[in-house]
This record gives structure tokens, sequence and C-alpha cells, in this order.
């Protein structure tokens, strides 16, 4: 990191910037589980379980795939690229999700 | 810059450790005391230290718990009547008003039906439970949300926590309490981290689980439709002028289903049935759950609710109990009250039994003793985790940082002495002001059962004020002197805690052990084990105040005479 350069406002401004890369990433990583959640839903109805059981077994398995998404985004080598993780993530989800919605009709 | 996964995982465990860990902590101990809620509920309510065993017949609901209810709820649109168990040895009544829609509860000695005095008290089970999973914040659910951040921040410890330790076996053997204080601390984290990890997983996990429809509130959507937001929003506020519309005291006849509710009949069995406003007599309670023990086995019943009681399409719903299983039963039968006739009964999907499964882990509405106290003895674990975890981050940091007197880690020392020490001390003062307050409804114009929840948190607040004015009064070992000094403050309440409860209620430990009050006596011993245990941690922190002073003093009397400091 540097520090040579610059006052002692850098400190804080790096600080505020890195809390707030932390909460945007949880939230992008929180709208995709829900994406994920809504999407595993209609597959498993549509692999045959019935409607409330199918967003059950989708809901339990949301938490710990949410906990695996925030661990994976934050493992990435650099901010840029947990962006770009969680930012695809969040639109091949919400993307399949309109795509079925609108497309795909009740089963 | 590029790092190692492991090097990640440790910033995430750190950092994660750092915001949440005060928050997990509080989360951790009500939890904990969650598990022997309705035993510090007879701890804190004497009037219902009964005792009722699990064979005893029940109560007649026709000839004993009817009357009560025709005579004070007639025009009730819903009453319930609770019957005793082992840990709740009373029965309960709860009815609403036409006036009020919170409902009361009234309490009867299932043998002579004579009603118990108001406690006047929340109780665990109103106050230490509720701030276990909402922080006793219920506005928009933001106490919920912020146990589910602290609840996922957990998973996402335990798993980096995981990661970040090489050598995982190596670790779970070794303990070394007798070494420098640092060194036991870590030991100690490590060890009760690995040890119970599978419970922390089980526990954090269900705990999320159990509330998915807070936390995923939208996951039904995408099958059952999206809820129309644009259509009833016309003209105004008309959900507020279609309610006054409405005829008090009566639902409403004819509501539309929403997705949500179509969700929730589906999976999880949640009725509402509208009234016929016609009125009709109340058929045989007795009758009803006798043959609903027909289908469910005997003692199966738990919980009887008539809605629209004196409706020609009233109806009883009955709750299974789940006192023989792990599983939370959420399986209900449905008869008609005015003719007494089964209309219908919902029986759980084998995966909403999953989920029952789960939630039942968390719930522990078992009965099984041993288990019990197992979960007890996990969820301390989880708190000596938690805390060790904390004094390990400013120990670590203070090493680096010993000469700046950085800001960050000395209000880091008070986060974690008012975190930890202070909601104990907390807990603490709260049973003591609730054997200390006589019993009547309001002090001042503020209720009784406030005046504990206030002591609860003027306690915290004192906490954090005193170790803030510890620690910046004495940068060098200004936290060790905060430590010290809570844990004897917790020590001490914690006795007068337990002198509070025999002076007050007479049930002093001797009548109670004589007398296998086991709720009481339990509550009571454990405090003065946590009495021992925090006057061990102050004397082996005193030990430590006395050698920081004496370097400090040497090092003082060095710079003062000119000579180089002894310590590096």
């Amino acid at each position: 990191m540097h520090t040579s350069r610059g006052g002692a406002w850098r400190a804080p401004v790096r600080a505020l910037a890195m809390s707030l890369h932390v909460v945007a990433a949880c939230i992008a990583a929180y709208v995709a589980s829900a994406r994920c959640v809504e999407l595993a839903s209609l597959m498993l109805h549509r692999l045959g379980m019935a409607r409330s059981d199918a967003v059950m077994a989708a809901v339990m398995a949301g938490f710990v795939g949410f906990c695996l998404i925030l661990l994976w985004a934050f493992s990435r080598p650099t901010m840029l690229r947990t962006w770009i993780g969680l930012g695809s993530l969040v639109l091949v989800s919400t993307l399949a999700l309109k795509v079925i919605e609108t497309f795909g009709g009740r089963v | 810059m590029k790092t190692s996964l492991r090097t990640r995982m440790g910033e995430i465990h750190t950092w994660a450790g750092v915001v949440l860990g005060a928050l997990l902590f509080a989360i951790f101990w009500t939890g904990t005391l969650s598990v022997f809620d309705k035993e510090v509920d007879r701890w804190m309510m004497p009037a219902t230290r009964l005792t009722w065993a699990a064979d005893s017949p029940r109560p007649s609901l026709d000839h004993d718990a009817r009357p009560l209810l025709d005579q004070r709820a007639p025009k009730a649109p819903a009453w319930t009547i609770i019957l005793p168990t082992e840990r709740v040895p009373f029965l309960t009544l709860s009815y609403g008003t036409e006036e009020s829609r919170k409902s009361s509860r009234e309490q009867f000695d299932p043998r002579t039906m004579a009603q118990l005095p108001p406690s006047q008290t929340l109780g665990a089970s109103g106050f230490l439970y509720p701030f276990h999973h909402n922080l006793t914040l219920r506005t928009k659910d933001i106490g919920a949300w912020v146990v589910g951040i602290a609840a996922m921040g957990m998973l996402c410890l335990l798993v980096s926590g995981v990661i970040i330790h090489r050598k995982l076996f190596a670790e779970f053997f070794s303990l070394r309490l007798h070494r420098a204080f640092g060194r036991s601390n870590l030991d100690v984290h490590n060890v009760t981290g690995i040890v119970l990890l599978p419970f922390y997983i089980l526990i954090t996990l269900s705990g999320l689980i159990v509330a998915f429809s807070i936390y995923y509130p939208t996951a039904h959507e995408a099958l059952y439709g999206r809820p129309a937001t644009s259509q009833p929003r016309e003209g105004g506020a008309p959900a507020a002028q279609e309610a006054a519309a409405k005829p008090r005291g009566t639902r409403s006849a004819a509501r539309e289903e929403t997705p949500e509710r179509a969700f929730l009949r589906e999976a999880l069995g949640r009725v509402r049935l509208s009234a016929a406003r016609q009125p009709a007599d109340v058929a045989s309670l007795d009758a009803i759950v006798t043959d609903a023990e027909k289908q469910w086995g005997a003692g199966a019943v738990y919980l009887v609710r008539v809605n629209n009681p004196g409706d020609a399409r009233g109806h009883v719903l009955l709750r299974r109990a789940s006192n023989e299983t792990v599983t939370k039963d959420i399986d209900n039968l449905r008869y008609s009250s005015a003719t007494g006739k089964q209309i219908g009964e919902f029986q759980a999907s084998p995966t909403v039994n999953v989920w029952n499964f789960i939630a039942g882990t968390h719930y522990i509405q078992f009965s099984h003793w041993l288990l019990r106290w197992l979960y007890f003895l996990g969820g301390l674990g989880g708190c000596v985790m938690i805390g060790t975890g904390l004094f390990f981050w400013t120990q670590a940091r203070r090493r680096k940082q010993q000469r700046q007197g950085h800001l960050g880690v000395s209000l880091m020392d008070v986060v974690s002495v008012a975190g930890v020490c202070g909601v104990l001390a907390a807990t603490c003062a709260f049973f003591i002001v609730n054997q200390w307050l006589p019993r009547q409804e309001s002090f001042g114009g503020i209720d009784r059962e406030r005046w504990e929840v206030w002591a609860f948190y003027a306690v915290w607040v004192a906490s954090l004020l005193h170790g803030l004015a510890c620690i910046l009064g004495n940068k060098a070992f200004g936290h060790l002197v905060a430590w010290r000094d809570q844990c004897r403050a917790i020590a001490a309440l914690a006795v007068l805690a337990v002198v509070s409860n025999a002076g007050v209620t007479g049930d002093h430990l001797i009548r109670t052990l004589s007398q296998g009050n086991w709720p009481v006596a339990g509550v009571d011993l454990c405090l003065l084990a946590g009495a021992v245990l925090a006057v061990m941690a102050a004397s082996r922190l005193g030990r430590r105040v006395a050698e920081a002073s004496f370097t400090s003093r040497a090092q003082l009397a060095d710079q003062v005479l000119g000579k180089e400091p002894a310590h590096g």
C-alpha cells in the first residue's frame, strides 16, 4: 500500500471507500442469491416438485449459496475481479429469471 | 496486489470479526439463555413456580376453560388455550378484545383453576428471546435484518476460520492454558472454535433458515406470481379507508388471496377462514381434543385456538406438541366450532418437514434435559470463542502499535469489554431489578416490565462508559483494569441476584434443592457458577494489571533517571 504520498486525509478516505466496496458487494451478493433462489424454485418445480416444496427447498439451499457467493466474491485477488464476478452473477440470474417468466409460461 | 487465498480469508475473518464480534456475542449470549427460557421465566415469575408432571390428566376445557372465556371474552375474534406442560406448568388463556388488538393473556393454576397474579415482567421468553432474534427492534424487521446480517457474517467467519488454520488437527490438541496469557487466549479461541464447529454451523444456518420469510421475502414469487402492487394503490390511502369502512371486530369476509398467502397455506398450512356472521353455539372442546388425540396420540394436543367463537363458520384449530421429536411439528387439525366435526387437516410434506427438522434443531422444543444442557454448553462455548476472538484482535494490534497509542485499538478495547462483560452484567441487572420491584403494573407512569428492560440497557451503557473512562485514562493497561473491574462487577451482581431471589421469594437454594424445584435452583446455581468463573478471571486479570503497572513504573523511573528502558 502507498502511504508515502498525500496527507493524513488519505487514510479515512481509503477506509470509507473500502467500507462502501464491502457493503455494495454484500448487497450485490444478496441480490444474486435471491435471484438464484427464485431460479432454483422454478427449476425444481419443472423437475416435478410441488410448487410449495420447490420454494422451501430452494430457500433452504439459498442461505448456503449466499455464504458461498460472499466468500467467493471476497476471495477474488482484486476488487475489479470481485465486481466482474458479482456483476455477471447478478446480470445472468436476473436475465434468466426474466426470460423464463416472459417466455417460459406457467407450469 | 496478489495475495494467497489464506491471506484473503484471514482478512475476511479479521474484519468480519471486528465489525460483528460484539453483536454476535450478544446474540449468542441471549440465545444461550433462551435454551432455558422457560426455566428463567419461572425464576423471574415467582407466582408461576408450580409443578406439572408430563403425564398429568389435562384440565377440562369445557368445565374449566370455557366458563372463564365466556365470561371474559364472549365476543373476542379468537380464543387461545395453551395446555400446561412440564416446562410451562400453567394453563394460559388468551383472547383479543374488540378495543385493543393486543391480546390479553391470563394464567391459571391447572389444578385449582385459580388465576395466577400477573407477573408484570417480560421474563426470558418476552425479552431475552426476542432480543436474540430481533434485538427487540420490530419496526420493519430492522432488528431481524441486523441479526440476519450478523448470522451470515458468522457463517463466513466459521468457513474462513477453518481455511486460515493450516494445522487444524494440531491446534485441536494444543490448549496451553498455563502458557503466557496471549498464547492461551488464542488456544482457547481455536479449541472452542474447532471442537464446536459443527454446532456453530448448525445453529447459525438453522437460525437463518427458520426466518426465511424475512430474509428471502420474494422467494415464492417466481412460482406464485408477483403481488399486484399498482392496483390497490389508486386514490389516496385505500387500505386505511377500507379498514375504516369495515365493521369493527369482524374480519373481512371476502379477502382476496395474495400469492404470499397461497404459499403459506400450501407450504405451512396457515389458513384463515372468514366468519359467517350467524351466531352459533360452540361445541364441546373436550370432545374435539379427544377426537384429535385418537389421531395423534394421547397428550399430543398442546394448543387449542377457536377462531370466531360463537359464529356458524367459526373453527377450532389444534396444534400438535413437538416434545417427542426433534422436528418442530406444524401439523394441525381443524374442526367446526359449531358442529364439532372435523373440517380439515394439514400435514406437512416431506420437504417442508426437512425445514421443520431444521427449525426444531434451533427451537429445541423437544423434552430431553441432557440434550438441552449440551445446547446450553455449546452456546457458552460460542460465547467464549467470540469473546477470546475479540480479545485476540486488540492484543495482536497492541503489540504492533504499543508506542503509538492507536485510537482505533483503544476504541475496539472499549467495544470488546462492553460487548462481553457489559451484556453479562446487564443480564444480571435485569434479573436483580426483576426481583426487587414489587409486582405492580407500573411505577412513575412506566410499565414495570419496561423498568427491567431499562435497567438492562442502563447497565450496558454504564459498562461502555466505564470501559471508555478506564481505557482513555490509562493508555498502557487501562483495558486490563476495565476487564478486571467488570469481571468483579459481574461476580457481585450474579451473587446479588441469587441473594435477591432468596430474600424476595423465600426460595433459597436449600429449599429449592430439597424440594426438587430444578428450574429455580438451576438458574441460581448457574448464576453462582458464573460468579466463580468471573472471580477467577478477575484474579488472573488482576495479576496482569499488577505486572503491567510494575513494568510501567519501572519504565517511568528509568526515563526519569535517563536510562534506556529495560523492556523493548
